[in-house]
């Protein structure tokens, strides 16, 4: 019993990484959007469990706020707000096969080949080890370590996403604001 | 990673209680349905169109204006914790982040999104 | 410690475990009960009513009707337990646990009482130990996902004063979670880290001379956003547009009853507590005890009685705020949260950023 649950302790990740493919697979499999959505917060947690077992502490949290408190959220209220059920789904569904596959294909290419440069790429060995100043103990938390990266490293696009978070509310607002309700 | 099993554990058991206690009345519980426990609770009034209807734009607005505002103070927290080693330039820096943030918020203000009507 | 592991023939650290784990969920599982009778004699005193009184063990131990908590549990275990027709089965199902886990979470990362030595190791008040990297960042999160309860049990029963209920408290959770969380910035600024047991040292002492130094007095401000919110997150009154009972019965839970009620209610005293200990933690100084800077030579337990002290007194003023005001109209909420709490947040997060600048 106890090397079972010593065992099952030391194999957190690959747990939670299928538990998370199997949110997944339920969101794409399930006919019922409100499902998919639940499906989709399930792998939103799994993957927040793997943050944590690679002890990147701050982006789990950060993938609860963000993914699982704010963007599934969205989601919900979208497919609460719109009657699905008025429409049949062949309308809704059926015409896109060709459009679905395309993109499923450009999507696996530009997926496969991040994952070709992060693995075999000339700087695959860096971005596969942990950075020193985590690993010898420099920094404290890694709250701390992302400051550094994000406010000395990447200054740039930290404030380029400001300007992203700027459009997207003003485009919410803009669109919302044609239909009155 | 041995730190988080005590938060684990704690999942597991709030999972656990409800479940328990769930199969346990199910043994000792009358079940003796009818169709008017099984009506819909409209205070006696029969339903006449389905419950799950449009709602307002609004809601949506609020959900996107509060994921906004998530994700930056999600930006906030390392930088809150870092102030002082940051020093001036990042106050300097996040005043640009904040400062076109808070223009999008008085835009909207201003375009009247964070009014109920 | 190593005695009860020798009991239990485990290694300390996991009877330690154990003991936290117990402690956290058997706290919220305990007050929560007891809380609802408070609710009721509360509102009854306030009321000028008498308020539940009847309620007696073998006809004679009444202990002024705190036995009817023990009767309504009983209750809702042996009611008939309906899942309407019209409702989406599994997720009817799923709701009352959404709802109920993250409201178990809550007393998760918050030290109950000073961390003591004993044979050489060190052992902490809290689920997890110092410097974990999640800190008070934790409840924040599990904060979030209480959202998930509301609208998934009001869609689940397909009702309309379900729905409404749902959607008017989560589009007012989400509203107010953005002033939250601006204000716990400027605290975690100040401590100069979110780690709990850190935020709870840094208020031990005085403040001016005369003040304990909490963040209630240091940040007068940034407590008033806090404490509003977490009302609001709570969906306690002046705040409780989930339910509303004079506009539409239950709003949420209306399709709920028996056990899995019982588990909805259980979760929104499970939230009070969460906010109270939140609260107490982040502004009232934790387990610290006002005026002492050195906690060194207090014994354990009374820091803990300390904070059960403080988290139990908010519990009450969370009561006697529902009985004493009326509910906002949905527009005022809506103003308050994103028109005032959020630039007061904001304001209150650039002044201390000001005065720290260094």
């Amino acid at each position: 019993m106890e090397n079972l649950l010593i065992s099952l302790a030391q194999n957190l990740f690959p747990i939670f990484g299928l538990l998370a493919v199997g949110g997944a697979a339920l969101m794409v499999a399930s006919r019922q959007a409100v499902h998919s959505v639940l499906g989709f917060l399930f792998a939103m947690l799994c993957v927040a469990g793997c943050f944590l077992t690679l002890e990147a502490e701050f982006l789990g949290i950060a993938q609860l706020l963000v993914y699982a408190g704010g963007i599934v959220v969205l989601f919900l209220f979208v497919v609460m707000l719109v009657e699905l059920t008025k429409y049949k789904e062949k309308d809704i569904f059926q015409k896109q096969t060709k459009v679905a596959l395309l993109a499923v294909a450009g999507g696996l290419l530009v997926v496969g080949g991040a994952l070709r440069n992060a693995l075999f790429g000339p700087a695959a060995k860096e971005a596969l080890t942990l950075r020193p100043e985590i690993t010898n103990g420099a920094v404290l938390g890694n709250a701390q370590a992302v400051s550094r990266g994000l406010f000395a490293d990447f200054l740039l696009p930290f404030e380029i996403l400001s300007i992203i978070l700027l459009v997207a509310l003003v485009g919410a607002v803009v669109l919302a604001k044609t239909e009155r309700v | 990673m041995q730190g988080y099993a005590p938060i684990l554990l704690l999942v597991l058991v709030a999972i656990a209680m409800p479940v328990i206690v769930w199969t346990l009345s199910r043994l000792v519980r009358p079940n003796v349905p009818n169709a008017n426990k099984y009506m819909v609770y409209e205070c006696g009034i029969t339903p006449t169109t389905d419950a799950r209807e449009k709602f307002s734009v609004r809601y949506y607005l609020i959900a996107v204006m509060f994921l906004v505002f998530d994700v930056e103070t999600v930006f906030l927290y390392p930088w809150a914790v870092q102030f002082k080693e940051l020093a001036l330039f990042g106050l300097v820096e996040m005043g640009i982040f904040l400062f076109l943030l808070l223009f999008g918020y008085g835009y909207i203000w201003s375009k009247g999104a964070l009014t109920w009507e | 410690m190593e005695t009860l592991a020798s009991l239990l023939h485990t290694s300390p650290a996991t009877a330690w475990m154990a003991v936290k784990v117990l402690m956290a969920f058997g706290l919220i599982m305990g007050i929560a009960p007891p809380l609802t009778w408070a609710e009721r004699r509360g509102s009854a005193m306030i009321q000028d009513r008498i308020g539940p009184n009847r309620a007696a063990l073998f006809g004679k131990i009444r202990i002024l009707g705190l036995v009817q908590a023990l009767a309504d549990g009983v209750k809702f275990f042996f009611k008939e337990d309906l899942v309407p027709p019209h409702a989406n089965k599994r997720l009817f199902w799923l709701a009352p646990l959404l709802a109920f886990v993250p409201a178990m979470l809550g007393f998760a990362v918050i030290p109950m009482g000073r961390s003591f030595l004993s044979g050489g190791t060190e052992y902490h008040l809290s689920l997890l130990d110092p410097g974990n990297g999640m800190g008070m960042l934790f409840p924040m999160a599990v904060g979030a996902m209480a959202v998930y309860g509301i609208l998934v049990a009001a869609w689940s029963s397909n009702n309309k004063w379900a729905i409404l209920g749902g959607m008017r408290a989560s589009a007012q959770m989400v509203s107010y979670e953005v002033g939250l969380s601006l204000a716990v910035i400027a605290i975690f600024m100040v401590t100069g880290g979110y780690d709990p047991h850190e935020i709870v040292k840094a208020q031990q002492g005085t403040f001016l001379g005369v003040l304990p130094n909490w963040y209630v007095f240091r940040q007068p401000f940034g407590f008033l956003v806090f404490f509003v919110c977490m009302f609001a997150e709570a969906n306690r009154l002046p705040f409780d547009f989930a339910e509303g009972e004079s506009e539409i019965v239950a709003g949420f839970h209306i399709e709920y009853g028996s056990m899995k009620f019982a588990l909805i209610g259980l979760a929104e005293y499970g939230h009070i507590l969460g906010a109270s200990a939140l609260i107490t933690t982040m502004y009232l100084g934790g387990w610290g005890i006002p005026f002492v800077a050195d906690h060194g030579q207090i014994p354990v337990i009374v820091t803990f009685l300390v904070f059960l002290t403080k988290v139990i007194a908010l519990c009450l003023v969370f009561i006697w705020v529902r009985w004493t005001l009326p509910r906002f109209r949905y527009d005022q909420l809506m103003n308050l949260g994103w028109k005032k709490l959020l630039p007061i947040s904001m304001a209150n997060l650039l002044y201390f950023a000001y005065r720290m600048r260094g």
